[in-house]
């Protein structure tokens, strides 16, 4: 009995997992509200509204160089 | 008494659950797959202030992995940028516009009389989303600031990689599924292999150990012998090393007191040490078939001392288990019937 279960476990683990990982339902899709999500530094200029992209107004600052120094290589 | 030598087979042998062990490599060849898909290239040369237009590129809207957009700016050493970004849609409507920073700096570092080069940047930005519907996109990019490490203005020259990979997928979430079907594996390899009608575990402080029970049915009889040596207080005053091998006396004999079995094993003697401590380990299993059930009494029995009384035998233990079934072939020695 314990062993049908755990092989049932196993297989909707992996179909769950690999499912999610390969489809990705809940990801950013252009013209939903908001914005998506990014590795990086990025600041987005505005966001989307009802299906539209409105630009945000006014200027950003420039952050200049951000050297951090040798930190990896230490 | 020589006995007879044979192999599992049959319902002694459970394969299918080999086959469990190949779920935990399907999310790994998931991610081997969406990493080996080709991905679409471009390299975007920006030039003064004014917006440069990629390529258009194709971002598909499937189920089979999402599109990722990654740029890259190949910034010289020791310089800083800010681009902007639009993301244009094939109707030629902007749907998303960011900025992007980035930076590169080359040096050397030196601390406690060592010093080495470092190159360290980050200038790379990945985007993930789907497309309102597939087609052609485009991205217009601006140099808004290009400056060196003391913010002065530089010639607006540079040049961007643009990846677009449309079948990407979470790799994070992939390696967490291969490593949670693995666990789930292995309790289902336990509940199987580990499974049997009786155990019975006897550990003493001698040279033989011995345990009398009702064995037989379906599967096997696994009998395993494990044993710990150690050095002794007082030490002989010329020890010799100890041996590789020790020879293990196994005995089965039925209600009767008819023997059944008796082999001599010669067994690895397994040396460890640890600290400036040293010990032996001796540990070994055999599995007997059984043509019907029977009461039996198993003795294990190991030599002691062993080198000259350099090494001595410090437990035994003799753990068996009735009614197990093995993954794979084994060899197995067969019981006659008691009686």
């Amino acid at each position: 009995m314990e062993r049908q279960l755990l092989l049932l476990l196993a297989v909707l683990a992996l179909l769950l997992g690999s499912g999610l990982a390969v489809t990705r339902p809940a990801l950013y899709r252009i013209g939903q509200d908001g914005t998506p999500r990014t590795t990086g530094a990025v600041a987005f200029r505005g966001r989307s509204v009802g299906g539209r992209w409105q630009p945000a107004a006014g200027q950003r600052g420039w952050g200049g160089f951000q050297g951090r120094g040798p930190g990896g290589a230490k | 008494m020589s006995p007879a030598r044979d192999i599992s087979r049959g319902a002694e042998v459970v394969r299918w659950p080999q086959l469990a062990l190949l779920l935990p490599l399907a999310p790994l060849l998931v991610l081997l797959a969406a990493v080996s898909v080709p991905r679409q290239r471009q390299l975007v040369v920006l030039e003064g202030e004014q917006p440069a237009s990629s390529r258009p590129f194709r971002l598909h809207d499937g189920w089979l992995g999402s599109p990722e957009i990654r740029l890259r700016a190949e910034l010289p050493p020791n310089t800083a940028m800010a681009l902007a970004v639009d993301l244009l849609d094939p109707a030629g409507q902007t749907v998303l516009q960011f900025d992007q920073e980035g930076w590169r700096e080359q040096g050397i570092w030196q601390e406690d009389g060592e010093s080495g080069r470092y190159d360290e940047s980050d200038a790379e930005l990945r985007l993930q989303l789907r497309p309102r519907q597939g087609g052609d996109h485009t991205l217009r990019l601006a140099l808004e600031e290009f400056t060196d490490a003391a913010g002065r203005p530089l010639p607006a020259s540079l040049r961007v990689a643009l990846v677009v990979d449309n079948h990407s997928v979470d790799g994070g979430l992939l390696l967490i599924t291969a490593a949670v079907t693995a666990v789930l594996v292995r309790l289902l390899w336990v509940a199987v292999y580990g499974d049997c009608r009786q155990r019975r575990r006897l550990r003493v402080d001698d040279d033989g150990a011995a345990l009398r029970l009702e064995l037989g049915g379906a599967g096997l009889v696994r009998v395993q012998v494990l044993a710990r040596y150690e050095e002794p207080d007082l030490p002989p005053v010329r020890p010799q090393p100890a041996p590789r091998q020790v020879e293990l006396e196994l005995a089965v004999s039925d209600a009767w007191g008819a023997v059944l079995l008796r082999e001599r094993l010669e067994v690895p003697l397994r040396h460890y040490s640890n600290d400036g401590d040293h010990w032996w380990v001796v540990n070994t299993s055999r599995y007997l078939r059984l043509s019907e059930p029977a009461s039996l009494r198993l003795r294990a029995s190991l030599p002691d001392p062993l080198a000259g009384g350099a090494v001595e035998l410090e437990w035994i233990q003799l753990l068996v288990e009735d009614g197990v079934v093995t993954a794979w072939p084994v060899a197995v020695t067969p019981l006659r019937s008691p009686g």
